[in-house]
């Protein structure tokens, strides 16, 4: 593999791992991950 | 946010009063939306802004303060400060519709015995004034002991004495608040203080009216079982052996018919225009032709209208795609900007016309009031079905996005019918089929023009299409309400709003807000997809490969062979796209699919659109981009879809196969958000693999059907 293809592999490995992290979190605030805009922030009650 | 030291005011009113319009007249832009905790209901918090500014909530319209279900609790939540991002008002807004002040005096009623200030916007005054109903809002004032100001919102009058009245409530010391049901009240009280911890009053007093309520059962899981029985005593107490919600009922309208009987009057007139609309508009039949050329005028115009603005979008996508192209080295990091990030989200990101044109529409006729009696005009198709207008909210909702509007089903009481509404709701076409049906229209389907260029037969498809969403949804509601899911078809109210001209700039808010939705979303999931899909079509990346064409590239002699050169390289890309991960794949599942015509490039695409429909273009923008013919500009993913061959030579996107693919992504269950809210809803897994399985059933018995029959 070549030092460019090496690059873009890892590249590509971070931007899916950043999305899997986010979409957990976004999980574990009781969202559905729906196209519906909602604020996280309002996910707990006092 | 809570940690802004504005105050309060909770903005409150019966639906279809002008509410929103009068909230985004005072709050501007400086407005957020968020979703309740826990519930489906979205609100939206915004600034009166000025040298005191005040914090607006918008609470979802109501007719009465009820907690029958978490939804409709949200709002008895929203005044007793029980949300943890929202600090307790400091004062109300209660919006009223002038033309019905008695219906809106009930929830009025409820919200003057808060113990909060209350200022009254007495709105659609004008609407009032051409049925002949005054209303004094001096006399109104003085009987209710708080502001009444009469305005309209939609022109803005009356604004200026509002916000002056708004900020006078919020410094208010001393409140007058009224009493209607003294004992019920004072019984609530008692009760709240004995509870340990203490108790909202306003609390009790709910879970004792509504029985079996919502905020009855937060009580229990709160204090424990033994309150139901207290409950059960303290009703008996105050009531007797009536119920106590009729109590209530009883005892506020006799309060309220007083206090109209005093301020308002009514002249008998001749029957209002409207009145005289309605009955064309709700007829059975000229009705709904007049629904049906409506969405078809929308449908056109979403077509003939967008096509400039797709072509700046392609034409910049390509631009920037040729200036990086000659810029940038040859490899795998440049393939990985152009052909991964910019081809894959261009592919997307160019349907955003259409969107907007569609929503702007959608957004007009739900503002002007057209819609609510295009409900009207459904209920009926809804009851043959078995079902009510109730599912008609969640089903509309879902034109957007199946997930709020299964979530929207939670109003409907009974579990049969919400069921049946669940699974019915992902058959409605929501917004990220759009871009599918669009694209494959404008690839397949010619721009034939019939009434002088009126109708188009690409706008027919995609009405055909959204038409035919609708019938598979409530053709699987009748079939879930016939078989497992056998019950009595519920009743139903609606109320008809006036018709009014749309607030430019309500509409213009609405637009972006759902136009940041979808770019939003062309940036992290489509993105993402992209990404992943390239390095799919990318990698390996065969050495080998690439020396057996380096040889014959090396054997061509001289610049007459650059026609050669050019069969060499396309050569080598299409071998080393096979060759890749994705082609591993594609061709793995591609016998699934070769009885639907589908190549493994399609059948690639279709199986990672799975976890969310749209994807299938950036996919298809990933590969065809990957694999595209070297010689050539970039013509976008619509000319290549129309070149694509088998490697027998013939053509793959033939008129049956994309028919049978549309029908496939008409049906089909392709969004994970949405078997993640099914599941959610229904609480177990049965119902999200039966919607699941049954769907991609559908889609695939179709697409077999239509290429097999067409073909």
């Amino acid at each position: 593999m070549s030092a460019d293809e090496f690059l873009a592999l890892g590249l590509v490995l971070i931007i899916a791992m950043i999305a899997i992290k986010s979409y957990l979190n976004s999980r574990h605030k009781g969202c559905s991950g729906c196209h519906h805009k909602c604020d996280s922030a309002f996910s707990d009650k006092k | 946010m809570s940690a802004e030291p504005f105050p309060v005011v909770a903005v409150m009113g019966n639906p279809n009063t002008g509410k929103s319009t009068l909230f985004n007249r005072l709050t501007g832009m400086k407005q957020k939306v968020a979703n309740y905790p826990g519930v489906t209901v979205e609100y939206h918090i915004g600034t009166l802004a000025g040298e005191q500014p005040i914090q607006l909530v918008d609470v979802p319209g109501t007719y009465a303060l009820a907690a029958h279900s978490p939804d409709e609790m949200v709002a008895v939540d929203v005044l007793a400060g029980n949300f943890k991002a929202i600090e307790k008002p400091q004062a109300i807004l209660m919006v009223i519709d002038a033309a019905n002040l008695r219906r809106n005096m009930y929830l009025a009623s409820q919200v003057l015995e808060m113990d909060l200030p209350v200022v009254i916007a007495l709105n659609m005054m004008d609407v009032a004034q051409s049925k002949a109903i005054t209303i004094n809002p001096q006399q109104l004032a003085k009987m209710l002991s708080c502001e009444v100001i009469p305005i309209v919102a939609s022109k803005g009058k009356g604004i200026a004495e509002l916000t002056t009245a708004l900020r006078a409530a919020v410094q208010q010391k001393s409140i007058a608040s009224i009493s209607i049901l003294q004992d019920l009240k004072q019984q609530a009280h008692d009760y709240a203080q004995q509870l340990k911890p203490k108790a909202l009053a306003y609390e009790i007093e709910r879970a004792l009216i509504d029985e079996d309520g919502y905020a009855e059962t937060r009580l229990i899981e709160k204090y424990g079982i033994d309150e139901l029985a207290r409950l059960k005593q303290v009703r008996l107490k105050i009531a007797k052996d009536q119920p106590l919600a009729a109590l209530e009922v009883k005892e506020r309208y006799h309060w309220v018919n007083k206090i109209v009987d005093e301020v308002e009057q009514r002249e008998d007139i001749k029957t209002h225009w409207s009145e005289h609309f309605d009955e064309i508009i709700s007829h059975p039949v000229i009705g709904s032709l007049l629904f049906i050329s409506v969405m078809a005028a929308v449908f056109q115009s979403v077509f003939s209208w967008a096509t400039p603005f797709m072509n700046w979008i392609d034409g910049g996508t390509g631009w920037l795609i040729s200036e990086l192209s000659e810029r940038l080295p040859e490899n795998a990091l440049s393939s990985l900007l152009i052909d991964g990030v910019i081809a894959g989200v261009g592919s997307v990101i160019i349907f955003l016309p259409q969107i907007i044109i569609l929503f702007a529409f959608i957004i007009i006729l739900e503002d002007s009031g057209y819609m609510a009696r295009a409900a009207f005009l459904v209920d009926r198709l809804m009851r043959f079905c078995g079902l009510s207008g109730q599912s008609f909210i969640p089903m509309l909702s879902s034109f957007a996005c199946a997930v709020p509007g299964i979530m929207a089903t939670r109003v409907i009481p009974d579990s049969k019918d919400r069921f049946a509404t669940i699974l019915a709701a992902p058959f409605m076409t929501c917004s990220a089929r759009l871009p599918v049906y669009a694209l494959l229209i404008a690839a397949f389907i010619p721009k034939t023009e019939y009434l002088s260029g009126f109708i188009n037969l690409q706008g027919l498809v995609l009405l055909g299409l959204y038409l035919l969403g609708i019938m598979g949804g409530i053709g699987t509601a009748f079939l879930l309400k016939k078989t497992l899911l056998k019950g009595q078809t519920p009743t139903f109210l609606m109320e008809l709003p006036p018709y009014h001209l749309p607030n430019i700039k309500s509409v213009l808010y609405r637009l972006l807000e759902r136009a940041k939705i979808f770019l939003k979303r062309a940036g992290t999931v489509i993105f993402t997809v992209a990404v992943i899909i390239w390095a799919l079509a990318y990698f390996p990346h065969s050495e080998s490969i690439q020396q057996h064409y380096e040889i014959q590239r090396e054997a061509l002699e001289d610049e007459s062979a650059k026609k050669e050169l050019t069969r060499i390289d396309n050569a080598e890309q299409a071998a080393l796209l096979e060759d890749s991960y994705l082609g591993r794949m594609g061709k793995t599942v591609e016998p699934l699919f070769r009885p639907l015509g589908w190549d493994w490039k399609v059948s690639a695409a279709v199986i990672a659109s799975f976890p969310a429909r749209e994807v299938v273009i950036a996919v298809l923008g990933t590969i065809y981009s990957v694999g595209s013919e070297v010689d050539e500009n970039d013509k976008g993913l619509i000319h290549q879809v129309q070149v694509s061959t088998h490697p027998n030579g013939q053509t793959v996107f033939t008129l049956p196969m994309v028919i049978g693919l549309l029908l496939f992504y008409a049906f089909c269950l392709q969004c994970a958000a949405t078997v993640a809210a099914i599941r959610r809803e229904t609480n177990t897994w049965r119902w999200p693999i039966f919607a699941w399985v049954y769907m991609t059933s559908i889609g695939y018995v179709s697409a077999l059907f239509a290429f097999q029959v067409f073909s």
